[in-house]
C-alpha cells in the first residue's frame, strides 16, 4: 500500500551531487535476482530512524530547488501520514498504534527517477520491552550450531535497501573486538553489491586473530537492532562468491576459511568495537599507494586489492543510527562457574537515554592500537596490549605458571583445581581497577559443553614469555568471562560522549562497573 | 634488547643496498616467497612481497631484519650467523601470509592449527608448541600478533623469550 503525496511543476533537468552526498551515495549493481534498479542518487535525512506510534518525523531530501524539489513525489511503504510538503521536506506522521515494530520507508523520487529513501521503524509503547528502543536481548546458548561456549548471541533484521523485505536474523555474535556486520550469505535476502566507481562488485576479506578469515561480497542493507535504524549501509556476506577464488594473501591454510556456521559457530558476527570502520584510513582512497592487503577487492575477472571510502567501508552499524550512536553498553548476569544459558542485553548509546548512563563505572583510555595495560602479578608483567573482547571464548593471557591442556585443547589451561588470580586494568589515562577471576580445567569444564555453555573459569594462554617495551607476549584478552557480572561500555571513535559526569574523556575509551550498573 | 643500526653500515654485503630500495611489486604475482628456515635470500623476497622497508639490527651472534609494510604492519626475521632464518616475529594491522613467512614449515603448522579451529569454536589465540615447530598468534582487529621458530634452529644460547 502506497501513499503518494507530489508537488506540480517543472521538471529536473539535471541530477547534481553534493560532495557529502557523494560519499555516501550508493552505486548499486544487483545480483542475479534483482527485481528493480536501486540506484540511490541523493541521500535522505534521517536515513534510518525509530518513530513512537503517533508521532511525527520531518524527512529531507538533500536535493535543491536546481535539481527537483519542484518535482519531488514522496511515497511511503507501510502504513502511516505523509502531509506539508514544502520544498525538498515532508512531514511523515505514524499510525496511532501498531502491534510490534512495524517497518516503513519514506521514498523522495525526482521527476528524473533518481531516487532517496528513509528506513523508518514505527515503535509501539505500552509493552515494556518494545518501548526500550535501544536495548536488546544478548543470550549465551551456545549458539545455533551448539558448539560456541561463551558467546553471546542477538538478532539483527535485515531489509533490502529501500523496501520493507525485512528478514530477522538470529545467532548473531555481539563482539566488542571487531567491527562490522558479518552475516554468512546464506542467511541474507538478495541485496544489492556494493560496487567501485566502475560498477564492479567490492569483495572483503576480514581476518581474526587465530589466522582463520571470512571472505565474501559487500552488500547493502537496511540494518535493524532493537528500534534502531542504520539506514543503507555496507554489510559483509559471508561465503566465497561464485566464480572467484579467494586471494592467496586472505588464506593462511586449509582450514582457516570459516565462511559456515559450523567454523563461525555463528550466523553471523555484529562487530561492535572501538573504530567507526573495520579498515578506517588505511583503506580509504585518500591513503594514496597500494590499497592494503588482504582487505577490499574489486572483482571482474579476477579480485584486486582496492581503496573504499570510509563512509561506504563495512561500518559499525552504531555510528549510522540516528540517536544512540556512540557506543554500546553490554551485560550480563553473573555466572557462578557455568550455567546452561545466560540472558544479557546490548544497549546502544552511552549517556544518550535514561538507561545507558555511565554511573560509577571507571574508564579506561587507550593507545593508538585500541589497547591499555593489564599488570598481571603472577606472571610479573606489565601487558601494554591488553583489551577487551566478548567474541574471544575465554580469558587469554601469557605465561607458562598454569599447566596447558593436551592437544587438541592446547590453547587453553588445566589446573588440577581451580586457580583464583587477579589483575589491574590500567587505562592510558591512569584508571586502575583491580579484576579478580578463576582458572578452572578447561578440559573438564568443555567436555560439559553444550549441556552448559557459560563458564566464567574458561582460560588460556596468551603467548609465552616477557613483554618489553611494547614486543612479546604483551596481550591479556579480557574475553567474555570478563563480560559475566559487569556492565561494560565501547565508546566509539570519533563519536561524542555527553559530558556529564565531568571529565569524561574524548572517546575511544572502554568503561566498566560491577553489576547491571547502566542507567 | 635489538639495538637498531642504519642499514648503511652494513656495507659488506651487496643485498644491503637492494634492502634500502623499496621495490614495487605486484604483490600477487610472485610464487610464495620463503622464510622460515630459509637463507637470506628469502628475507629479500618477503621484503618484495611485502613492498617493504628494511632495517637491521645485530644482536648478539644473529641478525634482526625488521620490514615494514606500508599498511603498517611490521614482520622481524631473526637470521642466524650460519645464514638461517631461525625465527619470524609479526605485528600490525594484517596477518601476513602464513605461507609466505613459514614456507616447508606451513603443512605442520596448517594442520596444527585446523586441529585447534575444529575442537570448541571461539576466538581464541593459536598456540602450537610441537618439538620440530612453535607458533604463536592473537590480537584483534587491526592490531594483530604472533611468532613463529624452530626450537632446533635457534642459537646456541638464543632463548625463545628474545624472539618478539
Amino acid at each position: 500500500m502506497q501513499r503518494v503525496l507530489t508537488s506540480g511543476g517543472s521538471l529536473a533537468s539535471r541530477l547534481l551531487f553534493a560532495a557529502l552526498l557523494a560519499m555516501v551515495a550508493l552505486s548499486a549493481a544487483c545480483g542475479g535476482n534483482a527485481k528493480e534498479n536501486t540506484a540511490t542518487t541523493f541521500d535522505v535525512s534521517p536515513r534510518g530512524q525509530s518513530v513512537v506510534e503517533g508521532n511525527s518525523i520531518q524527512i529531507s531530501a538533500d536535493v535543491n530547488s536546481a535539481n527537483g524539489f519542484d518535482g519531488l513525489t514522496w511515497t511511503i511503504s507501510g502504513p502511516g501520514q505523509l502531509s506539508n510538503q514544502y520544498q525538498n521536506s515532508v512531514t511523515y506522521t505514524a499510525p496511532f498504534s501498531v502491534p510490534a515494530n512495524t517497518n516503513v520507508v519514506v521514498t523522495a523520487t525526482t521527476n528524473s527517477g533518481s531516487t532517496g529513501y528513509s528506513a523508518l521503524t514505527i515503535l509501539p509503547v505500552g509493552v515494556v520491552q518494545s518501548a526500550q528502543q535501544n536495548v536488546q536481548q544478548v543470550i549465551v546458548n551456545g549458539g545455533p550450531a551448539q558448539n560456541r561456549p561463551n558467546g553471546g548471541f542477538t538478532s539483527v533484521t535485515i531489509c533490502v535497501p529501500g523496501t520493507t523485505t525485512c528478514s530477522p536474523i538470529d545467532g548473531i555474535l555481539v563482539d566488542t573486538g571487531s567491527v562490522g556486520l558479518r552475516i554468512l550469505a546464506s542467511a541474507l535476502p538478495a541485496l544489492p553489491s556494493l560496487t567501485d566507481s566502475s560498477g564492479t562488485p567490492i569483495s572483503e576479506c576480514f581476518q581474526f586473530g587465530d589466522d582463520s578469515f571470512v571472505w565474501g561480497q559487500v552488500v547493502v542493507a537496511d540494518v535493524k537492532v532493537a528500534g534502531e535504524v542504520a539506514g543503507h549501509i555496507s554489510i559483509h556476506s559471508i561465503a566465497d562468491p561464485t566464480g572467484f577464488s579467494i586471494p592467496s594473501a586472505c588464506s593462511n591454510g586449509a582450514g582457516s576459511d570459516s565462511d559456515s556456521q559450523q567454523a563461525l559457530g555463528a550466523n553471523g558476527i555484529l562487530g561492535v568495537g572501538l573504530e567507526p570502520q573495520d579498515c578506517g584510513l588505511a583503506c580509504d582512497p585518500s591513503a594514496g599507494g597500494k590499497p592494503p592487503t588482504p582487505s577490499y577487492y574489486s572483482c571482474s575477472s579476477s579480485c584486486t586489492p582496492t581503496f573504499v571510502g570510509l563512509a561506504l567501508q563495512v561500518d559499525s552499524p552504531v555510528v549510522f543510527f540516528a540517536a544512540d550512536n556512540n557506543g554500546v553498553v553490554v551485560q550480563f548476569p553473573p555466572v557462578l562457574g557455568s550455567a546452561p544459558a545466560l540472558n544479557g542485553t546490548i544497549t546502544f548509546g552511552i549517556g544518550t537515554e535514561v538507561n545507558n548512563g555511565l554511573g560509577s563505572a571507571t574508564i579506561f583510555t587507550v593507545d593508538g592500537n585500541g589497547n591499555f595495560t593489564t599488570q598481571f602479578p603472577l606472571t610479573g608483567q606489565s601487558l601494554t596490549s591488553s583489551f577487551i573482547d566478548s567474541g574471544s571464548s575465554g580469558l587469554f593471557f601469557p605465561g607458562s605458571a598454569i599447566p596447558t591442556c593436551s592437544s587438541p585443547n592446547s590453547v587453553f589451561f588445566c589446573p588440577a583445581s581451580v586457580v583464583p588470580l587477579t589483575a589491574t586494568t590500567t587505562g592510558t589515562n591512569g584508571s586502575q581497577s583491580v579484576v579478580d577471576f578463576s582458572v578452572g580445567n578447561a578440559d573438564d569444564l568443555l567436555a560439559e559443553s553444550p549441556t552448559d555453555v557459560a563458564f566464567s573459569a574458561l582460560a588460556g594462554q596468551n603467548g609465552t614469555g616477557t613483554c618489553q617495551q611494547g614486543q612479546g607476549a604483551c596481550s591479556f584478552d579480557w574475553g567474555m568471562p570478563f563480560f559475566y557480572g559487569r556492565s561494560v561500555f565501547v565508546a566509539i571513535n570519533g563519536q561524542p560522549v555527553p559530558a556529564v559526569p565531568a571529565g569524561v574523556p574524548p572517546a575511544p575509551w572502554w568503561a566498566y562497573a560491577v553489576g547491571s550498573d547502566a542507567r | 634488547m635489538a639495538i637498531l643500526n642504519e642499514a648503511r653500515t652494513r656495507s659488506s654485503s651487496f643485498l644491503f643496498g637492494a634492502f634500502v630500495t623499496t621495490v614495487a611489486l605486484a604483490a600477487f604475482s610472485l610464487p610464495a616467497a620463503a622464510s622460515l628456515g630459509d637463507g637470506v635470500d628469502s628475507i629479500t623476497l618477503d621484503q618484495q612481497q611485502m613492498n617493504a622497508t628494511v632495517q637491521t639490527a645485530q644482536v648478539g651472534s644473529y641478525t634482526v631484519y625488521t620490514l615494514t609494510s606500508p599498511s603498517g604492519t611490521v614482520v622481524r626475521e631473526y637470521l642466524s650467523s650460519g645464514g638461517v632464518v631461525f625465527a619470524v616475529a609479526w605485528q600490525g594491522p594484517f596477518v601476513p601470509s602464513m605461507q609466505q613467512i613459514l614456507d616447508t614449515y606451513f603443512q605442520a603448522y596448517s594442520s596444527a592449527a585446523n586441529l585447534q579451529r575444529e575442537s570448541h569454536v571461539g576466538r581464541r589465540p593459536l598456540n602450537i608448541q610441537q618439538p620440530g615447530l612453535v607458533v604463536q598468534t592473537g590480537g584483534h582487529m587491526r592490531d594483530y600478533f604472533g611468532r613463529a621458530y624452530v626450537p632446533s634452529l635457534l642459537p646456541s644460547g638464543v632463548n625463545p623469550n628474545d624472539v618478539r
